[in-house]
């Protein structure tokens, strides 16, 4: 099932051979720790790239995550439960 | 002729394998992509594992969802099905400079002078794989048709090589479907001529065929006996695009005029942006509407001038809509048709900015907040006023 979020969180991010990488997210008052990244891709609004990750925090939710660069503000997308 | 070696590569089920990629817990199960409106739209992919089912790419996600009731539907990403896509080109780059994007999800690659075309075909599977997750089927052949004709033959993830000497024998016993640019249609006329396979179809004389099918027969004729001399187009080959538009399909049937207006006002928008930005101008408007319970309808007429100007797109796509009694509609469109250079057809250029008509000076000010922050950054007004539909936009 996929539930559609939409709302910022707080990501703390490291960078990894020169590419971005979500380590924890707070959502709702409640901290997420990746444990692994999916995948990731990119797009573009305007000259801003927005770049998504879907990582997964237990064996049961994905989540997607993005990072815009036009305000350097982390999205929660959606969450897909199996 | 017999020299070229071509590769034709097909991403497996690309848009749900994308989808199955980016999402590890969709891995294995059915998948079922569907363009946008989820409930009323149609199946845009489906996964090999959706496929037993029935369901397949073109079926409104209604009957999809009857068929596979357990299946897992998700809505079109077109950007990050390009992301994907943009990367497997930037593969294929690696290898040769003489590739051809068919689509969004297939590639020709000229591999003639290669020495060994199947190592290579494997290790470009075996590259793909390893960079993006996805498979890939590849055809390689001594021209386009039989390299196409040769990926479909065995998928997923397949690799199968037709030899010049093996073509007819290859080809023979299929049936005439196999071959690209024959619809279920043609395939209907020639079912009812007697003609199944391509064997069959290699036993009518040309004459014949030209007599039947006009100037496809000629085509049909070379395609039975594996002939097939179309060059490659490589990446900046690309023709000249002669039409540009956008649809939009709403969610419920759209009844007023008003709400009519604004979807031609929105979908104008973009496309004037769009011919601004990459120097075109259109020198006609088509206009597509889909009525409820009805076929489509296409209106259309040429400009005085070409222009990129979306408030003449609006004004001349509204007219055309009000040509028609239209009452209750679920889908709309606009086409820029006659497509031209706008750099071969600038009209003046200005010497001094404050020269330049303020209409202009405010479509160009819009122009670089659009490119900046995106199209939705500025909205014509009237679209701010209608909420009576909700859409999808494809195109």
């Amino acid at each position: 099932m996929i539930e559609e979020i939409g709302e910022d969180v707080k990501v703390l991010a490291s960078f990894v051979n020169g590419k971005l990488q979500p380590v924890i997210f707070k959502w709702r008052n409640r901290t997420y720790q990746p444990l692994t990244i999916a995948s990731s891709w990119s797009d573009y609004e305007g000259q801003f790239k927005r770049v998504y990750f879907s990582v997964l925090t237990d064996q049961s939710n994905l989540y997607e995550l993005c990072f815009h660069t036009r305000n350097f503000q982390w999205c929660l997308v959606r969450i897909h439960h199996d | 002729m017999t020299d070229r070696v071509i590769l034709h590569v097909d991403a497996d089920a690309f848009f749900a394998s994308v989808e199955q990629i980016t999402n590890p817990f969709l891995k294995g199960k059915p998948v079922v992509v569907c363009g946008l409106p989820l409930e009323h739209g149609v199946v845009t992919a489906a996964s090999y594992e959706a496929r037993p089912y029935g369901v397949k790419a073109g079926m409104p996600v209604a009957q999809a969802r009857k068929l596979l009731p357990d299946g897992y539907f998700v809505p079109v990403n077109i950007p990050k099905y390009l992301f994907f896509s943009t990367r497997l080109l930037s593969i294929y780059l690696q290898m040769t400079p003489r590739v051809e994007a068919y689509s969004v999800d297939e590639v020709f690659l000229d591999l003639s002078g290669v020495a060994d075309p199947w190592k290579q075909a494997v290790e470009l599977k075996r590259q793909i794989a390893q960079e993006t997750g996805l498979t890939v089927s590849i055809g390689i052949g001594p021209n386009k048709l039989i390299a196409k004709i040769a990926s479909d033959l065995d998928k997923p993830d397949g690799l199968t090589m037709v030899l010049p000497e093996q073509a007819l024998q290859v080809l023979g016993p299929l049936p005439v479907e196999r071959c690209p640019g024959i619809g279920p249609k043609t395939a209907a006329n020639l079912k009812a001529l007697g003609i199944v396979t391509f064997s069959d179809l290699a036993q009518v004389p040309l004459a014949k065929l030209r007599w039947w099918f006009g100037k496809n027969g000629e085509k049909l004729y070379w395609a039975a006996r594996g002939v097939d001399e179309t060059p490659m187009v490589l990446l900046d080959q690309l023709p000249p695009l002669k039409s540009k538009g956008h649809e939009i399909t709403f969610d419920q049937p759209m009844r007023s005029v008003e709400a009519a207006q604004a979807v031609i006002w929105e979908i104008s928008g973009r496309l004037g942006f769009e011919f601004r930005s990459q120097q075109r101008l259109a020198g006609g408007i088509r206009l597509k509407v889909k009525p409820v319970g009805g076929k489509a309808v296409t209106r259309q007429t040429r400009l005085l001038a070409a222009t990129a100007d979306e408030r003449v797109i609006a004004k001349t796509a509204f007219q055309l809509f009000r040509q028609g009694n239209f009452t209750e509609l679920r889908g709309l469109g606009i086409y820029g048709i006659y497509l031209v250079s706008s750099v071969k057809d600038q009209n003046q250029l200005h010497l001094f900015p404050e020269d330049i008509p303020g209409e202009e000076r405010l479509q160009t000010a819009i122009d670089h907040l659009k490119q900046k922050y995106g199209e939705g950054i500025v909205v014509p007004a009237l679209n701010l006023l209608s909420s009576d539909f909700k859409g999808s936009g494809k195109g």
